[in-house]
């Protein structure tokens, strides 16, 4: 059948010209290929990156536990801090994997970071009875996060929302600044670790500058 | 035949496979009647035993990869719609190839550790000539089929690699000729399972008439035609878009008299700067013309054979433990791994079986693409068909659409089927 768009004879089944994208009446041409299932490009969590995932969480709940029990003779926070850790895993889950939505995956990813900081700082406060500064402390797992979504799945949005929230990590010297009172060592080493990891990612994707920044737009 | 070392070449080939690519290519035949698979599984039992290298198992040595005699049963597969999925040592029982049937087309593929393109037509002419034979029992084989009923030659299953190795320094060697230099690569979303495949067909005579008629040949014309598509799909902001580099495998066994049915080819590059606004095809059929001559010259030849077996004589390199010589492909790969190639374009010139003209519609074959090279191209002819197979795992095709406008442009009549793969894919 010719297309009569661009003159090529088309030879299997379709309803578009594979050449000049015209639309065209194949019907009556044999399929040529097996069809495949409706197939999704996204990359999705396995089997495996549960399992492990599950295994880890198992084994440091239990490392908790033990260090609750034998040094501290007691279990209230271990058991506190590992239904946070469960739900840092679940949370992770699902920021990580693609059968969902990007918007449901960054709320996944905010809700992590939250959970993450939480749980750290509950046990610095816990373990050394450190005051920490929850923002620092957000916007530096806000960095780490994005920074192995970007590894993970060399997505271009994410090193812009790393950039992102490496800026957002001068927050606490803004606040500083402000005479409201934060932790400095926790922000600056905030700001520093987001300082490296920006400029890997650059590294990283510094072929494909151009099309990080139409996929941001995009985005 | 109990064990055989991998050629040469081979053994590169399992060290720096990945999940995501194997080096691969597949063979297709379309007859003109449908396939009965219960026929071909006996006419593959029949016509294995005639190639014992390639009915191996692939093992891990302690040294090196090599091959094992496998005594699994054969079987035929129906065509799965992902085109060059790796082969694994349980989907085909340890095989290294897989035999594959869908409606009137048997489909082989082959892992590069086998053989290459030009044994694979051997064994699959003769698989198709023993398929028609059951069927027809009065075909009879006018000399273009290798005879089954005898034994396998030793000149067959010669490494001829090793075979035509001249013993030299490392210093005398042209490494750099061989290894190239990071090039433009092809940019765009890659689907994440199955390739897209577009199979052109022209008609040969006129084809090669009008490459004639510009004095050139047939591979030089859709070289130049390639080049210049890529250079009107060019993307600036890409690194090395002043070094595209084209890669042309080339049958090396008749410069050598080998009639080995193992791995026996090497290459040659055309690297053209894509940015110089004014270059056009007479330019880039004099680059193809030039590079065709100085890949097939005997010095130059010789010399590639004993840089590419000199390493694997070196005796550090030998006494490496297989674990550690995998390792330091991976890491190396990961950190300093660069394309050195755009594409391939890869033409095995002109399929003769006489005996079987009236049983066969097409033949055309296909070559493995990968993350860094994600366009290759095929081209065979068969019965005044000339066949061109565009291999890609984007989702972008602008290359091959201005590929077949300007084949259309100059008046050929182009058909074409395509898998459409990208179709298939819920955006």
């Amino acid at each position: 059948m010719l297309c009569n768009h661009c003159g090529v004879d088309i030879q299997y089944n379709t309803s578009r010209c594979p050449i000049c994208g015209a639309q065209v009446d194949g019907s009556c041409l044999p399929d040529l290929f097996p069809k495949p299932p409706k197939l999704t490009n996204k990359k999705n969590i396995t089997f495996s990156n549960i399992f492990f995932g599950f295994i880890t969480y198992l084994c440091l709940s239990f490392l908790l536990i033990l260090i609750n029990i034998f040094t501290f003779k007691e279990l209230a926070w271990s058991l506190i801090a590992t239904s946070l850790i469960f739900l840092l895993f679940l949370a992770l889950f699902y920021t990580f994997n693609n059968k969902y939505s990007l918007a449901c995956r960054n709320f996944f990813t905010f809700s992590a970071c939250i959970i993450a900081c939480y749980l750290i700082g509950y046990l610095l406060d816990l373990l050394y009875y450190i005051n920490f500064c929850v923002i620092p402390n957000l916007f530096a797992l806000f960095t780490l996060t994005n920074f192995a979504s970007l590894i993970l799945f060399d997505k271009a949005k994410y090193l812009f929302s790393t950039l992102f929230f490496s800026l957002l990590n001068i927050t606490p010297l803004v606040l500083y600044a402000c005479g409201i009172k934060v932790s400095l060592t926790i922000s600056i080493v905030g700001i520093v670790l987001a300082f490296i990891l920006s400029i890997i990612s650059l590294i990283i994707n510094r072929k494909n500058l151009k099309h990080l920044f139409s996929s941001f737009f995009h985005f | 035949m109990n064990w055989l070392r991998l050629d040469n070449t081979a053994k590169i080939y399992p060290l720096m496979s990945s999940s995501n690519s194997q080096n691969m290519f597949r063979a297709n035949v379309e007859l003109y009647n449908d396939i009965i698979p219960e026929v071909l599984l006996k006419a593959l039992n029949l016509v294995a035993p005639r190639f014992p290298m390639l009915t191996m198992r692939l093992k891990k040595g302690f040294f090196w990869h090599y091959l094992e005699k496998n005594s699994a049963p054969f079987r035929v597969f129906k065509e799965s719609p992902f085109i060059m999925e790796n082969i694994t040592e349980s989907s085909v029982d340890g095989y290294n190839f897989k035999v594959m049937y869908y409606k009137k087309r048997i489909s082989i593929d082959f892992y590069h550790i086998l053989c290459d393109g030009g044994s694979a037509v051997e064994f699959f002419k003769c698989l198709i000539f023993h398929y028609l034979k059951i069927i027809n029992p009065t075909l009879v084989n006018d000399g273009s089929i290798l005879d089954i009923t005898n034994q396998a030659d030793i000149k067959e299953y010669e490494d001829s690699f090793m075979a035509n190795y001249k013993k030299m320094k490392i210093k005398d060697l042209n490494i750099s000729d061989l290894k190239g230099n990071p090039s433009y690569v092809l940019q765009g979303e890659q689907f994440n399972r199955g390739k897209a495949v577009t199979i052109l067909t022209l008609d040969a005579n006129k084809v090669l008439a009008y490459s004639k008629s510009i004095g050139c040949s047939v591979t030089e014309f859709l070289s130049a035609t390639l080049i210049m598509s890529v250079k009107d799909n060019l993307d600036l902001s890409i690194p090395h878009a002043d070094n595209f580099c084209l890669f042309l495998p080339i049958n090396i066994r008749k410069c050598y008299n080998s009639r080995s049915l193992r791995n026996f080819s090497l290459f040659t590059r055309v690297n053209i700067d894509l940015t110089n606004p004014s270059l056009n095809t007479a330019q880039c059929i004099t680059a193809v013309n030039t590079a065709l001559k100085y890949g097939t010259d005997k010095q130059v030849l010789d010399n590639r054979i004993n840089t590419t077996v000199r390493p694997v004589k070196f005796m550090p390199m030998r006494l490496m433990p297989i674990c550690i010589k995998s390792a330091i492909f991976n890491v190396g790969n990961r950190i300093f791994g660069k394309a050195k190639k755009t594409c391939s374009i890869s033409n095995l010139g002109v399929l003769k079986i006489p005996c079987l003209e009236q049983y066969i519609d097409k033949f055309h074959y296909q070559l493995n693409t990968n993350k860094l090279v994600p366009l290759n191209i095929a081209c065979s002819t068969y019965k005044s068909n000339l066949t061109i197979s565009l291999l890609r795992q984007t989702f972008n095709d602008d290359i091959i659409k201005t590929f077949t406008k300007k084949l259309l442009d100059l008046n050929f009549s182009v058909s074409v089927q395509s898998n459409n793969w990208e179709d298939n894919y819920a955006l």
